[in-house]
């Protein structure tokens, strides 16, 4: 064989193994390229399931938090209102406390015992009042407007009592408790919406 | 050139050809090696880990003053609700009283 085809053999045979080295090479380059693209797109896809979970969680946290502070201050408010109108209550007892100690509380217990008389419908009647009532019970039934054939006694134990009476046929079937105590407690659940308007209205 | 020395020349040039395959193949090896498939998706998960924790401090901050804006404004409507009372007590007491004694006191 002549050197001439000798080396023209040996170079084809370089160039094959160049091309072929290089095709690995590249080959192997692509490969780890979409081997790399297929792991970020992998990751990826798990980030963003992470971030919408975070989403979700961060929707709940807020949903959940206001949701709460609203509660609460609903709470709050309602409180408020009920300790405002239970002070309008305890105002009203001393303010009926007061009345109790001036003149004028006759006129209204004389009322007050007239329509409770009407109410018991008997001719028959035993009254209670407070100590103080009591010192001055001539006054108080000296003035009373009483059916004529009306029987009233005056029952001589003291009621504990701020003001007002207990009231009941002598046989005590009926009884009206007149106290300001009991018709207040009576009030506060006749009262409260209408209290409650007079208080936050404008 | 003798037959024996082409035969020679020849298997000269194909182990210098295997040669050139052979590196070429532990090349493609190491770029094989290159990828590291875990820390790509540990890169990844860490950075989307990291966005996560700074938007969920982000809404926890921005929820707590919405919250505090709930109270302030709970404060605020008990403060109205004290005024109006205060201004408006002696008329509910009037209102209790008429209704224990039966007639405006």
């Amino acid at each position: 064989m002549s050197p001439n085809i000798t080396l023209k053999i040996g170079e084809e045979i370089l160039a094959d193994a160049k091309v072929e080295a290089q095709k690995k090479v590249k080959e192997a380059k692509k490969r780890c390229k979409e081997l790399a693209e297929k792991a970020r797109a992998e990751a990826e896809k798990e980030a963003e399931a992470t971030w919408n979970k975070a989403q979700d969680e961060a929707r709940l946290l807020e949903e959940k938090s206001l949701s709460e502070a609203r509660r609460e201050a609903s709470l709050k408010i309602l409180e408020e209102k009920n300790t405002l109108i239970e002070n309008a209550f305890r105002e009203a007892l001393k303010r009926l406390k007061d009345l109790a100690k001036a003149d004028i509380y006759y006129s209204y217990l004389r009322q007050m015992i007239e329509r409770a008389v009407v109410q018991l419908g008997s001719d028959d009647v035993k009254i209670r009042l407070n100590r103080r009532d009591l010192k001055a019970q001539t006054k108080i039934l000296e003035g009373l407007k009483m059916p004529k054939n009306l029987r009233l006694t005056v029952d001589k134990e003291p009621l504990e009592t701020v003001g007002g009476f207990f009231i009941s046929t002598t046989d005590n079937r009926i009884r009206i408790n007149g106290t300001f105590e009991f018709r207040l407690s009576y009030a506060e659940n006749l009262l409260r919406k209408e209290a409650s308007a007079l208080l936050f209205g404008d | 050139m003798s037959s024996t020395e082409t035969i020679k020349a020849i298997r000269d040039v194909e182990r210098e050809a295997l040669k050139i395959v052979e590196d070429a193949e532990a090349k493609a090896q190491q770029e094989y090696k290159k990828v590291d498939v875990k820390k790509i998706k540990r890169e990844v998960a860490e950075k989307a880990q990291k966005k996560r924790e700074e938007y969920l401090e982000k809404i926890s901050e921005d929820v707590e003053k919405k919250v505090n804006r709930v109270k302030e404004e709970t404060d605020g409507k008990i403060k109205i609700l004290r005024q109006k009372a205060s201004k408006n007590m002696d008329r509910a007491v009037n209102r209790i009283a008429e209704e224990v004694l039966g007639s405006k006191p």
